[in-house]
């Protein structure tokens, strides 16, 4: 019984860490352009990261290998050199436009300078790495990105024409502006399938010593958490097509994502989402400095993981402290973080590829994976996803360029 | 007489994590040497763990940058100084030993100043 | 001699015929001894080059879709190629 209710708390966990601000900027921002009509693309992000995040899972527990080990394995010092780089550059980008999110809610609910914001942003990450156990900053940001679930209960609220969101789980391509529909596509594809999180997942899971014992574990976590968090990211879209679509407005501010919930639940809902997005956030920010960190560790066979304590692993500690504070410095320059966000997306959707594919072949490898390797199914899905991931790496950039980051 | 285990160098040695018998994390193997007969099956003598060795990975002015930016040092590790090859190199003595982990050892001070390490 | 100088070489029998490039070393694991018994030596595609798709290994630890030419049959490493027997078994 009491297995089952940790397996329950570490599933509600990662619901509540599900989203990131990728998936914040985007799906608010394809629900304000299009409606309900990218629903659909959410469910195909969705499987997709469940079936990259289960395999670097198995890939982990059995042969003990995470995402970084694998790519220098596979593609070797050389082409694995360009994959880290654009990783971490990748990774950064995503770190700064984090902070960045952080920030800008900590002014929403305390009305501070934003420049003051960014010191308190650092301390408080900061803080939360150095002093709480792994399982408790799990624990800490996972169930207060809980309150996003007041996303869910806005879009009911908001009473949209049901028939028109469930039209929206149908594939299909907007004809008017089908140019800036593909790039939205790329970016909740990108956003929803952000390379930090497997690499997070991955070390993650060595991190906890899983073993083949585990496997039921990771298939529950990828599967169940990974599946219900979508549910977060559906009603994001549906909130802002319901809301925003109408009324012609254009998500450029995280606060009027807010509004989101703030218009159908009042204040109760403002502070909701804000404390939501605050978490989920925050939690992603510590996943993707640590992020950066087991990358560049496990690339050149450095003590990384932060159950080794900051004495065992010094450069791996330093790595990303060091990030940390550069992305902070970025931030406190002033820039876009909804426009980084966006960048971020987009480089991640192009850097994809490099971690997926050494990932799919070493999950293939007997040697490695024993009796655990790819079964026929895991495969299918395994190798569909690399075409889509493929095609959406190409398409990205020009897309970008073309539809001037969506504004068409 | 067991039957030898066989083993492709690129695919199972090579750019493999190095560990030491306390399950220390020691550096890849970024290269290998050998000692070339001809006749004679040609040997495995030693493993290159080192920014030094980084060079003949990646050709040209990016591996020299890269190594010099490493920091040039490297070590050789003799090949009767790995115990056993499974997904990892394990080796047969501690890194301290073997000239390993001197990066890390390095910056093991700097880490050590801050507040509550 | 190293391994990253060994790999990549255009493997030729002494009568010119190209086999392809040694694409790995295959050897044989003895307690203390490492021993390269062959070279998997394959024409390499752009993806091969690029170190983006090895050559897929199914068992454990070694390579299929390459042919192995036993190391006995090499006749000579130096310069920039691998020359090896004509009649490699």
């Amino acid at each position: 019984m009491k297995a089952i209710f940790q397996v329950a708390l570490g599933i509600l966990a990662a619901i509540g860490g599900f989203v990131d601000i990728g998936d914040l900027v985007f799906n608010v921002a394809a629900g304000a352009e299009f409606g309900f009509s990218l629903l659909w693309v959410v469910v195909v992000g969705v499987v997709g990261i469940i079936v990259y995040s289960e395999m670097c899972g198995r890939v982990a527990a059995v042969s003990k290998r995470a995402v970084f080990d694998a790519v220098r394995e596979r593609l070797g010092f050389g082409v694995g050199l360009v994959a880290l780089v654009a990783a971490q550059l990748v990774t950064f980008l995503t770190l700064a436009a984090e902070v960045g999110g952080i920030a800008i809610v900590l002014q929403l609910l305390s009305n501070l300078p934003f420049l003051a914001l960014v010191p308190l942003a650092f301390i408080g990450l900061l803080a939360a790495i150095w002093f709480l156990e792994f399982e408790w900053i799990e624990r800490l940001f996972g169930y207060a990105g809980l309150c996003l679930i007041v996303f869910v209960v806005a879009a009911i609220k908001l009473e949209p024409d049901w028939g028109s969101v469930a039209h929206g789980f149908v594939p299909q391509i907007d004809t008017g502006d089908p140019l800036v529909y593909l790039y939205f596509m790329v970016g909740l594809l990108g956003a929803a399938m952000t390379p930090y999180e497997v690499y997070f997942y991955s070390s993650g899971a060595i991190e906890e010593g899983w073993t083949p014992k585990d496997l039921g574990l990771n298939r529950l976590n990828t599967v169940i958490g990974y599946g219900l968090g979508g549910l977060l990211s559906f009603a994001l879209m549906i909130t802002a097509g319901a809301l925003f679509l109408p009324q012609g407005i254009q998500p450029q501010l995280i606060g009027t994502v807010a509004l989101g919930a703030e218009v159908p639940l009042g204040q109760v809902g403002l502070l909701l989402a804000l404390v939501g997005i605050l978490f989920a956030v925050g939690g992603a920010a510590i996943d993707t400095c640590f992020s950066f960190a087991y990358n560049l560790a496990q690339f050149f066979g450095w003590e990384w993981g932060k159950y080794r304590g900051p004495a065992r692993a010094p450069r791996f500690t330093l790595a990303w402290l060091v990030l940390l504070v550069l992305a902070c410095c970025v931030i406190a320059t002033g820039i876009d973080p909804v426009m980084l966000t966006e960048y971020a997306v987009i480089f991640s959707a192009v850097a994809l590829p490099l971690t997926y594919l050494p990932i799919l072949l070493v999950a293939n490898d007997r040697a490695y994976m024993r009796e655990y390797a790819n079964g026929r199914l895991a495969n299918v899905f395994g190798v569909v996803y690399l075409v889509v991931i493929l095609f959406v790496a190409l398409a990205a950039i020009p897309l970008m360029l073309i539809t001037n980051m969506g504004q068409g | 007489m067991s039957r030898p285990k066989a083993l492709d160098l690129a695919l199972g040695v090579l750019d493999h994590q190095l560990v030491d018998p306390d399950g220390r994390r020691c550096g890849k193997v970024d290269d290998l040497e050998l000692e070339v007969t001809i006749g004679e099956p040609a040997r495995v003598t030693a493993v290159l763990v080192g920014p030094r060795y980084w060079h003949a990975r990646v050709r040209g002015p990016v591996g020299r940058l890269l190594a010099r930016l490493g920091g040039g040092g490297g070590v050789k590790v003799a090949w009767d100084g790995v115990e056993r090859v499974t997904s990892a190199v394990e080796l047969a003595r501690p890194a301290s030993e073997l000239g390993l982990g001197r990066g890390d050892d390095r910056f093991r001070p700097l880490i050590g100043r801050l507040p509550w390490a | 001699m190293r391994f990253s100088d060994l790999i990549d070489r255009q493997v030729v029998t002494e009568s010119g015929e190209y086999l392809g490039r040694a694409f790995d070393l295959r050897a044989a694991l003895r307690p203390g001894r490492l021993e390269v018994t062959g070279i998997v030596v394959a024409r390499r595609g752009l993806l091969e080059r690029l170190g983006i798709v090895q050559l897929r290994a199914l068992r454990s630890h070694t390579r299929v879709g390459g042919d192995v030419v036993p190391w006995e049959a090499v006749v000579s490493v130096r310069g920039h190629r691998i020359v090896v027997r004509d009649d490699r078994s």
